[in-house]
């Protein structure tokens, strides 16, 4: 079926907008499908590099079965929930008192901006230096990823309150801590959880990185054992769970957005 | 972005001269005001030197590392196996980008690989690249890869998709092929975004190469990390980490000297 080369809206190619609402999740779910199949089958071709998807599946069911595999999981999810919780209870005050003072909003956007460009898993070791080996430590870094984020979006949603809301504001005499608390946070919210969004897919990547280097546990150090050991289907299968939590997790944050900016309607963030 | 809170306008124009307002800049002075503070704390001897080296000491390993060639090295061994990797990237993503802009099955297809390769730490996949690929230079492009290629066909999806109808219309008003109605109407217009999605992309390479490198303990940049590290050299390990903080920086820039120079109407335009 030829394709309509352009993005057009009102112009439909020969399907009708009735199919296209099946034909998009079919092809969806076609696509993991085949991914699926091609999974299967390379396993299958060449055992030593992939695990295919069955010893996948029938590990899972081994893991599960014996218990062994919820430790790692749990492991992972329970660092990943404190790290990222904490870390959403200091950045969010700190960005909103940092946008309140001009000059220190000035220099931290610099700082912020440079401490998301350094490599994040290369200021592991420092961690180590600095904390040992051991929950501090990973906690640590779970933390000091998601931070800069939170923050930096944080400052950037309460800095560009529009001025007419905050004439508003003083019109209605409103004191200071009223005008942050019902006027400023609230129209911050949706780059807040642009941030929060963005934190927990970084605080994901401080557990498993803790879980390479700091200390192997949870599913990092299920990856980092299974690479030692070339044990391909727990490697995979931890990844697959990586992958899983990292798509559970991005859904909740996107429901958790949607429930708290029903009223921002089309003009909502990107 | 406003700055609403305050009303007060932004910095006098009394010394117009490139560096003088350089010098005012009141970031770069309390910049220097950290970096002094924290010299006086760590003279006196009131922290830990072995968790905080003093900024001078750090400044000391970083010609000491540039002087010994260490770090020349390093950079030039994790450029070599960036640069092939990222420029893959461009080629294969680009095209798919555009492709999945254009084509709404093409993208229903790959769109849950790419939101799989964007939403996960990519991190987890590395260990998977050091068995398939062994510990060389293979894994650390193919590292690069992986990291730049799906901000770089989303960017280029995003760029395509975004290009206002208003245009695709008068182009189509004056009845030409679908061929130049690409290349001169879609792909301009989606240049901006591409654009931006290279520099994001190599931006994430960099980063992508250094964290496989201290995985492997490979030459290079994440590797003097791993080492310093296990030396408990904080000095010459924070050096190491200030100069790939550099290299992402520069990186960046480049590529946004790059953008503006090849697509300089996208200033004037609403960027989305």
């Amino acid at each position: 079926m030829p394709a309509v080369a352009l993005p057009r809206r009102r112009h439909r190619s020969s399907t009708s907008p009735a199919a296209d609402t099946l034909v998009k999740p079919a092809l969806q779910v076609a696509a993991l499908a085949i991914g699926v199949i091609v999974w299967q089958l390379v396993g299958f071709a060449k055992p030593h590099l992939v695990a295919p998807f069955s010893t996948v599946a029938v590990t899972a069911g081994q893991l599960a079965r014996s218990g062994s595999i919820w430790g790692p999981v749990g492991q992972t999810l329970g660092e990943l929930l404190l790290g990222y919780l904490l870390a959403l209870a200091v950045g969010i005050p700190l960005g909103i008192a940092m946008a309140l003072n001009r000059a220190v909003e000035k220099a931290a956007d610099m700082y912020l901006g440079w401490l998301l460009a350094i490599p994040e898993l290369a200021m592991i070791p420092f961690f180590i230096i600095a904390f040992g080996v051991g929950l501090a430590a990973q906690l640590a870094v779970v933390v000091a990823f998601a931070l800069p984020v939170i923050v930096q979006n944080t400052l950037a949603g309460v800095v560009s309150a529009q001025p007419s809301v905050l004439e508003m504001a003083s019109s209605f005499e409103l004191n200071r801590r009223q005008v942050v608390t019902k006027v400023l946070v609230p129209g911050a919210l949706p780059m807040i959880l642009v941030g929060a969004r963005m934190g927990l897919a970084r605080s994901l990547l401080g557990v498993i990185g803790a879980g390479f280097f700091i200390q192997l546990f949870g599913l990092g150090g299920m990856i980092y054992y299974a690479e030692t050991t070339f044990d391909l289907g727990a490697m995979f299968l931890s990844i697959l769970l990586v992958v899983i939590i990292a798509f559970a997790a991005s859904l909740a944050v996107q429901a958790i957005d949607r429930r708290l900016t029903f009223w921002k309607g089309d003009a909502g963030a990107a | 972005m406003s700055t609403g809170l305050a009303q007060a306008p932004t910095t006098s124009r009394r010394l117009s001269s490139a560096p003088a307002r350089w010098l005012r800049d009141s970031r770069l002075v309390s910049l220097l005001l950290i970096l002094l503070v924290w010299e006086a704390i760590g003279a006196a001897g009131h922290i830990n030197p072995t968790v905080f080296p003093l900024p001078t000491s750090i400044l000391a390993s970083l010609v000491d590392n540039a002087r010994s060639f260490n770090l020349g090295s390093a950079v030039v061994a994790s450029l070599l196996t960036l640069l092939p990797g990222f420029l893959a990237a461009a080629v294969t993503g680009i095209p798919l980008g555009i492709a999945m802009g254009v084509y709404r099955h093409v993208r229903w297809l790959w769109d849950p690989y790419v939101s799989i390769l964007l939403g996960t730490p990519l991190v987890a996949m590395i260990p998977v690249l050091v068995i398939w690929f062994g510990l060389g230079e293979l894994t650390r492009m193919v590292a690069a890869f992986i990291f730049a290629f799906p901000l770089i066909v989303l960017n280029a999806q995003a760029g395509v998709r975004h290009v206002p109808h208003s245009l695709v219309e008068m182009a189509r008003s004056y009845e030409v092929g679908r061929a130049s109605l690409f290349w001169h109407v879609l792909v301009p217009g989606a240049l901006p975004s591409t654009m931006l999605g290279l520099r994001l992309g190599i931006s994430h390479a960099v980063k992508g190469v250094i964290i496989t490198e201290m995985l492997v303990a490979a030459p290079g940049l994440g590797g003097l990390i791993i080492n310093f590290g296990e030396a408990y050299r904080t000095d010459h390990l924070l050096a190491v980490v200030c100069i790939s903080l550099l290299l992402v920086v520069l990186a960046g820039q480049l590529f946004k000297l790059l953008e503006e120079r090849l697509t300089p109407w996208a200033r004037r335009s609403i960027r989305p």
